[in-house]
């Protein structure tokens, strides 16, 4: 569990790595001085390639952020090891439904 | 405030935190940020999520956060996130064995590069923190 754990830490850094320069660059830089609107994102989200980027962007995220966050906690000894695994996947997963279904809303 | 993963054994040697060497300054500030990114992570997606209660007042939450002391704001933002993406390239860089040797080069390095961008992207984002109208 924890050596794949840490593998796929590793394997999300670089999804994140990637992906967030390709967020970052594609909505924010491209559009430099736009005022932000619920119809300009929506324009912007309307190729399925990149709605797919921020999808794998956000789970990518949310798994290294959670998996850090419990390596912290573990390190200093608050709590029980695995209240934090299954609690955490709990937030990770309501996270990814939340953030997914605005990405819907916007993508379709 | 003994990290898990210390044996008695490992007990007498000198703790890393003991000594602020550049790896362990490193990686502190690797978890600081990292917390710092995860809580805007939380923030950033429970606030795109206001779409869903509608366009106006989405509309309204995003004029907020376009003001000018947010933009500042967000440059801390980005100087948080280069960081942590710069060292972490630094820690994958090292798990498959390259540069270990030259860490401090490789650090430093990398330190450069993330205030050459962040230099640029204070660049084109000043004329909107000094009052520049948005398009």
């Amino acid at each position: 569990m924890s050596a794949w754990g840490w593998l796929l830490q590793r394997i999300t850094a670089g999804i994140v790595l990637i992906f967030l320069a390709i967020h970052l660059w594609l909505l924010h830089y491209v559009y430099l001085g736009e005022r932000l609107t619920f119809q300009r994102i929506e324009e912007r989200l309307q190729a399925p390639v990149l709605w797919t980027a921020e999808g794998l962007l956000l789970a990518a995220a949310i798994y290294h952020a959670l998996y850090g966050l419990r390596g912290i906690a573990i390190d200093y000894r608050w709590g029980n090891p695995r209240t934090w695994t299954w609690s955490l996947t709990v937030v990770g997963v309501a996270g990814f439904l939340l953030g997914g279904y605005a990405l819907y809303c916007f993508a379709s | 405030m003994i990290p898990a993963y210390r044996s008695r054994k490992m007990m007498a040697a000198p703790h890393p935190w003991e000594k602020w060497r550049m790896g362990t300054v490193a990686f502190a500030m690797h978890r600081a940020s990292g917390v710092v990114i995860a809580l805007y992570g939380i923030t950033h997606v429970m606030v795109v999520s206001f779409a869903l209660a509608g366009e106006e007042g989405f509309n309204r939450l995003m004029d907020t956060f376009q003001q000018p002391w947010v933009l500042v704001l967000e440059m801390l933002l980005v100087a948080v996130v280069l960081f942590h993406m710069l060292n972490g390239v630094r820690i994958l860089l090292f798990d498959i064995g390259v540069g270990v040797r030259h860490q401090k080069a490789l650090f430093l390095g990398l330190m450069v590069v993330g205030a050459v961008v962040l230099t640029l992207t204070v660049i084109i984002t000043l004329p909107y923190i000094q009052g520049r109208e948005l398009a």
